[in-house]
């Protein structure tokens, strides 16, 4: 009896021991086995559109560097950051991952290493980049990420609704009031044919593709030039909201609540909206739309000026990586010219290397991509800093409010350029 | 007599021994996830931790923050608007159709199977039919009501709308699985009850309320604890059905929602512990009175 008993527990035990030992037995079956001579690189991005052209380059890479293993992961958005978060505290980030204006962040804690040295060292010329680009991944005269796409804000428009009623076609060099005019024009003709649901202009009022444009337009902007203090608070900030509130009262636009449920660019897509201000990330997707062949672009209207905000993706390397020469190869072959050549094929979105700029242009079939490359003339640097995740959510914290008019907006960007400034004050030199 | 009770606590000592080792694995999980975890969150609320997880000592700024903050006053009313509204619905339509469902009825298997169907879908899922059903210019509802010459209602995107439109979904969803607890409660019910009730000639309805309901009020009183615990931290319905930037956002924001808003969206995480610890609280207090209240209307036996 005493014997059975000693039996059962020492099953017990082991059965325990197996529960606890079983987690590190299942990750070590996932890990591949290491050889002495050859680096393996983690790498991270989250764009499922560039799946089959991110893995098709890595295996030209693979071919080209015997020494390198490449693993490659796809993070949605919605998790990536938490997660590179949540890996870059613990030191274990990927050893190459992708990045955004959010790179002052990481630069600041010590996530990712200055490229400067190894681009001295290949001779890489930064030349072939959008200025734009490189600017906005570079903190404090060091370059932390290389650019591999870019983007910019245009206004893509429906030539078979502006046909139907009998309206011209916008063309670049317009200006705001044209474009009011356009649209009041349109509005009047949409309701005389007793059509309800079609609407002369869209927009997706996260700041992107909408206010932060017309804040720069109007003259304004985001940071004081250091990137140290507020510029909220002003005169052309407020004209920009007003402007945006204009557009859905006049019915030029769709009133708030529709545009709350609805994007806009889905309301361009079902043909529901004449004109739309977007992103340059959507132009694959609307090129491969049914009405494709109507869709036009042209450069925003002008206000004061007509410039574009411009962010993109680029490479950067975890400072914590065992292998930081062969991580930069593998940047450096990402962001170069063939790197780039298949990034421009897959029409994904502006390749940062501007020599691809011809394979851009071809892999949309339909829409003129030659006009982005107008409105990056006139172009500013998303603004950023390290703390931009903080006060940039705060900005989107007070739309809702803004749009809806529940607080007015004068006192809204007054709030807004207050707590921005404590934000902003956080990170000491 | 000496030595059998030496013999006695050596067995028991060997018994508390083999106790601790079965209990441990269960201890430390509980221990690294949820003891340990919540100290780290009270100390975590005391500093400005980031998502890097670099922190220094505020002491209580950020709770003097939260005081001063309009969103969080908004989300906490929110949440206790949720409570009222999504609370006894749920109780209420969970007795009503286990009661039902209890009943001799042809096809009671595929009705239960019917209504047991939203507790076995994904949220995620649900979240996003919901918001299409819902969508003020092409979803289905406006649409059928559009035909009864009703004008479009923007169900989640008007703040006065929003918050009701938002619990009849958590509703939905959960009465399911509730109903089922009720249903077991049920039929925990002895029968010499009811027939005892018949043979003195009681109603349908006096059976319900001197019977049913009195016996039901322990499972009664586990469906409301429960249910009071799910809708304080109602979250991903919030999240799935109305995007950033929308109108009806602040009047549909919980305090879990602005949690994770200021957690993970603007990565302020020592902000996002203050605001999940004061939410702890309220959450300990009301199940505390419901404790003591308990007293008042369960009767068990």
């Amino acid at each position: 009896m005493a014997g059975a008993n000693k039996k059962t527990c020492i099953y017990s035990i082991m059965l325990i021991v197996f529960m606890f030992v079983l987690p590190f037995l299942i990750s070590g079956c996932g890990k591949t086995e290491h050889k002495s001579g050859i680096a393996y690189l983690k790498m991270s991005y989250w764009d499922e559109n560039q799946k089959t052209s991110i893995e098709s380059l890595i295996k030209v890479f693979e071919k080209n560097h015997p020494d390198i293993k490449v693993k490659p992961e796809l993070i949605p958005w919605n998790q990536y950051w938490i997660k590179l978060d949540a890996a870059a505290s613990a030191h274990e980030p990927p050893d190459v991952f992708w990045m955004n204006v959010y790179l002052p962040k990481y630069v600041r804690a010590g996530v990712i290493i200055p490229f400067n040295k190894f681009i001295k060292k290949d001779h890489l010329n930064l030349n072939n980049y959008f200025k734009t680009s490189i600017k906005l991944f570079s903190y404090r005269g060091k370059l932390y990420a290389m650019p591999v796409q870019t983007d910019c804000i245009t206004v893509y428009y429906n030539k078979a609704i502006f046909n139907k009623y009998h309206v011209k076609y916008p063309e670049n060099g317009w200006t705001w009031n044209d474009m009011i005019k356009t649209g009041l024009l349109l509005k009047k003709r949409i309701n005389q044919a007793g059509v309800k649901g079609v609407y002369p202009l869209a927009m997706e009022l996260d700041p992107q593709p909408s206010y932060f444009n017309l804040i720069y337009q109007e003259g304004g902007r985001i940071l004081s030039p250091n990137g140290r203090k507020s510029e909220y608070d002003t005169p052309q900030v407020i004209a920009a909201y007003k402007k945006i509130i204009y557009l859905m009262h006049s019915g030029i636009m769709p009133s708030f609540n529709i545009l709350s449920d609805t994007k806009g660019s889905e309301m361009f897509m079902s043909q529901k909206a004449a004109m739309l201000y977007m992103g340059t990330w959507m132009a694959k997707v609307f090129d491969n739309t049914s009405f494709a062949k109507n869709i036009g672009v042209v450069v925003m209207p002008k206000i004061k000026n007509n410039i574009t905000m411009q962010s993109g993706v680029g490479y950067s390397v975890s400072a914590y990586t065992k292998y930081p020469e062969a991580a930069w190869k593998l940047v450096k072959f990402l962001s170069g010219p063939e790197g780039s050549r298949v990034f421009a094929e897959s029409g994904s979105n502006i390749p940062a290397y501007k020599k691809a700029k011809k394979y851009y242009i071809k892999s949309l079939k339909h829409i003129n991509a030659n006009v982005f490359y107008d409105a990056l003339k006139h172009s500013v640097p998303f603004p950023t800093s390290p703390t931009i995740s903080t006060w940039f959510g705060l900005i989107r914290e007070y739309e809702p409010d803004i749009y809806s008019g529940k607080i007015p907006v004068a006192t809204s960007v007054k709030e807004i350029a207050v707590q921005m400034n404590i934000i902003l004050s956080r990170v000491k030199d | 007599m000496m030595t059998k009770k030496r013999i006695l606590t050596g067995k028991k000592l060997n018994e508390i021994k083999w106790a601790c080792i079965f209990l441990a694995p269960m201890f430390i999980g509980l221990f690294v996830f949820y003891i340990y975890s919540f100290g780290m969150n009270i100390f975590y609320s005391f500093t400005n931790l980031d998502s890097l997880g670099s922190f220094s000592w505020i002491g209580l700024d950020n709770y003097v923050r939260m005081f001063q903050d309009r969103y969080f006053y908004e989300a906490l009313f929110n949440t206790f608007k949720y409570v009222i509204i999504a609370v006894p619905s749920i109780v209420i339509l969970s007795t009503l159709i286990a009661v039902l469902l209890n009943q001799k009825i042809k096809f009671k298997g595929i009705y239960r199977t019917l209504i047991f169907i939203p507790a076995i879908t994904m949220p995620a899922a649900i979240g996003l039919l919901w918001r299409w059903l819902y969508n003020y210019q092409y979803g289905v509802i406006n649409i059928i009501l559009a035909k009864f010459g009703i004008q479009h209602v923007a169900w989640l995107s008007d703040g006065s709308l929003v918050i009701v439109s938002v619990s009849v979904v958590i509703v939905w969803s959960m009465v399911s699985y509730l109903m089922i607890i009720v249903l077991a409660g049920l039929q925990d019910i002895p029968k010499v009850y009811y027939e005892a009730a018949i043979i003195d000639g009681a109603g349908p309805f006096k059976t319900f309320f001197c019977i049913t309901l009195p016996l039901l009020t322990p499972t009664l009183f586990f469906v409301t604890v429960i249910t009071v615990i799910n809708i304080f931290q109602v979250f991903d319905f919030i999240l799935l059905m109305i995007p950033q930037g929308s109108a009806g956002l602040h009047s549909a924001m919980s305090l879990v929602y602005y949690f994770y808003n200021q957690s993970f969206v603007l990565f302020d995480k020592g902000y996002g512990a203050a605001i999940t610890i004061v939410l702890f609280f309220i959450i300990l207090i009301i199940t505390l009175i419901q404790l003591k209240l308990q007293k008042k209307w369960v009767h068990y036996n």
